[in-house]
């Protein structure tokens, strides 16, 4: 099966190259579960629409033959995970937030790890260098951390260091 | 009750597997606001901040009181089953100093320890060792012990100056911790001996799987070795080594001599990373069965050999199929075709010690070499390349021409090199230039003459643009100043279309470019420094450019 029809949220059907989205676990999962056989068969996704579906798989289609990274063992100390993000992705990603906020929902819906990481990476970038005032301002978050608490994370944090 | 409408930012901040994932790209410093943010983002935001931290307990003789005791008291009302931290590092110690914080901090903080480094700790007794190693740290995974000298007592009372020297009575029966999977020691003093036997240690920890030893005298290496030999003999499930690192970059006491590499090959590992100084009284044949024997390697880091022997060849008959990353220091092949026998490398990296400066090719390796060497495809899967010798324009034609897929380059360029990398590279996103001989002409592609008295500027065929995809510059050139000027921060850097980080040693830029450099948007880190030990750049005194990649997103 080449081809696969993906039905967004608004209910539009977009043709796919089962090569190119491949990188979509959950996609993966369902074809494999639905018995899909055929190209006229529908793969429905509840969870995106089709302005957030197209730049998945824009960016899908981008990657689609890069090569797997080398896996570190889990137990093996943690490396330092890179931050950087090339150029191709840097300009991929430059969205109004409401979209990169819905990119990285379907991200996670659909299971494509390394698209998940490029939208995380720039919600990172948005923390550093920010107090937690303001990191709660900029994503309407309510502190519900009581003085103590925060005293006592104040307490922790004094000893610890970048390992 | 609230009844805004829930956004996709709302889900996104809700969201633990997705909080996790972006806490996951942040340092300590951020993730310690992180956690004062709410509830939720401090409980999704502990293990990784657990796993990414470190408790450095430095012993401080100036500060009055004792930083363990500081310590303590400032966890005192915490529970010992509550986990705080994980990791640790305890340096400066003097553990005869104060016995009952050292038994109060080990019997609190012990059990939760997962990763813990002890250096340049003095007095330490034989005893508390012990416990250390088999009692006191349950689950600890990764031991690293780095200059220590131990002591023959512990207790209550000052053990003397006697110097742990005798290897311990084996224990047999020594308690198994079934968790820790990584351990480095290394040596300091002549004297530093682990006061525990490695008969125990292996014995204790069975399912070590990386193991390093550096700065430790051949003599010992060779004993551990044996014990290692011995105990796999008689069961062959111990010490299922993946990483082993035996590199000591010293010349006194570093080189695998003969008998430590018959053990080594006669262990029968198969290695995923090797790490080792091999230096030059191993022979070839030596050398070839160990690699042969690691022919399935992933990482191979090879100090003085195996080719530091002049002339003599990488045993060709060998294929390394998995073989993704290649270093090799101080080390020179007669020629560049071991590289057929790599179909998979990704990263090649040919170096000196940094304490070599300049450096330079003993045997030109690159220049003996064929172009056409090889009749297998080209090394289209080579996207790393590191060559920290100070090649020729030729030779970086040819490295350009054997290996189109480059991404990242580590080299030594010249203006006629830069423009051949530049020109054929065309996805390289990342380069350090290593020497001075690259100049604002080499980048700009204008060039600077005096015809009289008036200076003439012509521009060459050098287009920047052609970096199409550059977005990382390093030009530190050692700490010592280049000759980059003004000119390059405007008809250079500034015209590159994607450059975001940019490293510079200079004295030739003016403080009215550095500020330039610093406001311009599309650079998100800038790291300057002008190669003076007072820098006369008084913007490098207030730190404020190095804070650039700080204002990321801002």
């Amino acid at each position: 099966m080449p081809f696969v029809n993906l039905e967004s949220s608004d209910g539009d059907l977009v043709k796919v190259d089962v090569d190119v989205i491949k990188c979509s676990v959950t996609i993966n999962a369902l074809i494999e579960h639905l018995g899909l056989e055929d190209d006229n068969e529908v793969v429905p996704l509840q969870n995106v629409g089709t302005e957030t579906l197209h730049k998945v798989l824009a960016w899908a289609k981008h990657h689609k033959d890069d090569l797997p990274s080398v896996d570190d063992d889990e137990d093996d100390p943690p490396r330092e995970r890179r931050t950087d993000i090339t150029t191709w992705d840097a300009n991929f990603i430059k969205m109004e937030q409401i979209q990169l906020f819905d990119l990285i929902l379907a991200a996670n819906y659909l299971d494509i790890s390394g698209l998940l990481d490029l939208g995380c990476k720039i919600v990172a970038d948005m923390i550093k260098g920010k107090t937690a005032d303001e990191i709660r301002t900029m994503f309407n978050i309510v502190n519900d951390l009581t003085p103590q608490e925060q005293e006592q994370i104040r307490k922790e944090n004094e000893w610890c260091e970048e390992k | 009750m609230d009844k805004r409408k829930i956004t996709s930012c709302d889900m996104v901040v809700t969201n633990e597997l997705i909080l996790r994932n972006i806490f996951d790209f942040l340092p300590i410093r951020d993730l310690k606001n992180v956690r004062l943010t709410s509830h939720l983002w401090k409980d999704v935001c502990c293990p990784i901040f657990q796993r990414k931290s470190i408790v450095k307990l430095n012993e401080n003789v100036h500060l009055e009181g004792s930083v363990m005791d500081n310590f303590l008291e400032k966890f005192a009302t915490i529970p010992s089953t509550r986990v705080l931290f994980r990791n640790y590092k305890i340096s400066l110690f003097n553990f005869d100093f104060n016995c009952d914080a050292m038994d109060a901090f080990w019997e609190k903080f012990g059990p939760s320890m997962e990763s813990l480094q002890i250096e340049w700790v003095r007095f330490v007794g034989v005893d508390i060792v012990r416990d250390i190693f088999f009692n006191l740290t349950p689950n600890l995974k990764h031991l690293s012990i780095k200059d220590c000298s131990f002591y023959e007592n512990y207790g209550g009372e000052r053990p003397g100056l006697r110097i742990y020297k005798q290897v311990a009575d084996v224990d047999e029966n020594v308690p198994v911790n079934p968790n820790l999977i990584s351990m480095h020691f290394c040596g300091g003093e002549k004297h530093t001996t682990l006061p525990i036997s490695w008969e125990e240690i292996f014995r204790g920890f069975p399912n070590i799987r990386d193991l390093s030893f550096y700065n430790i005298s051949a003599a010992d290496t060779d004993g551990i070795m044996q014990i290692a030999k011995s105990l796999r003999t008689k069961n062959p499930r111990i010490m299922q080594l993946e990483k082993l690192n035996i590199f000591n970059g010293d010349y006194a006491t570093g080189e695998i001599v003969v008998p430590i590499m018959d053990n080594l090959i006669s262990l029968k590992l198969f290695l995923r990373e090797l790490s080792i100084d091999l230096g030059a009284t191993v022979n070839f044949h030596r050398t070839s069965l160990l690699l042969q024997q690691q022919r399935n390697a992933r990482k191979m880091i090879l100090y003085r050999g195996p080719l530091g022997t002049p002339m003599k060849k990488f045993p060709f008959d060998i294929i390394f199929p998995n073989l993704q990353y290649l270093e090799m220091t101080e080390t020179v092949a007669d020629c560049m075709e071991f590289l057929q026998f790599m179909p998979n490398l990704s990263t090649l990296a040919l170096k000196e010690p940094p304490e070599v400066e300049p450096p330079f090719l003993p045997i030109d390796t690159i220049a003996k070499t064929d172009m056409n060497f090889t009749k297998m495809p080209l090394q289209t899967k080579l996207s790393t390349l590191i060559v920290e010798y100070d090649i020729s324009s030729a030779d970086v034609r040819k490295l350009v021409f054997w290996f189109p897929a480059v991404v990242k380059a580590r080299l030594y360029l010249d203006n006629d090199a830069f423009r051949t990398v530049c020109g054929e590279w065309r996805k390289l996103e990342e380069l350090e230039v290593l020497g001075e001989r690259l100049d604002t002409e080499g980048i700009t592609g204008i060039q600077e003459t005096r015809s009289g008295e008036t200076p003439v500027k012509k521009c060459n065929p050098i287009n920047i643009k052609e970096l199409k995809y550059l977005r990382k510059f390093i030009m530190v050139n050692y700490k010592i100043s280049t000759t980059i000027d003004d000119v390059c921060v405007n008809e250079g850097f500034m015209k590159m279309p994607h450059l975001n980080y940019l490293e510079l040693c200079t004295k030739h830029i003016s403080e009215k470019g550095w500020t330039k450099l610093f406001n311009w948007a599309q650079l998100r880190t800038l790291i300057p420094t002008d190669g003076r030990w007072d820098s006369e750049v008084k913007a490098f005194e207030k730190g404020c450019y190095q804070l650039k990649s700080n204002r990321i997103g801002t």
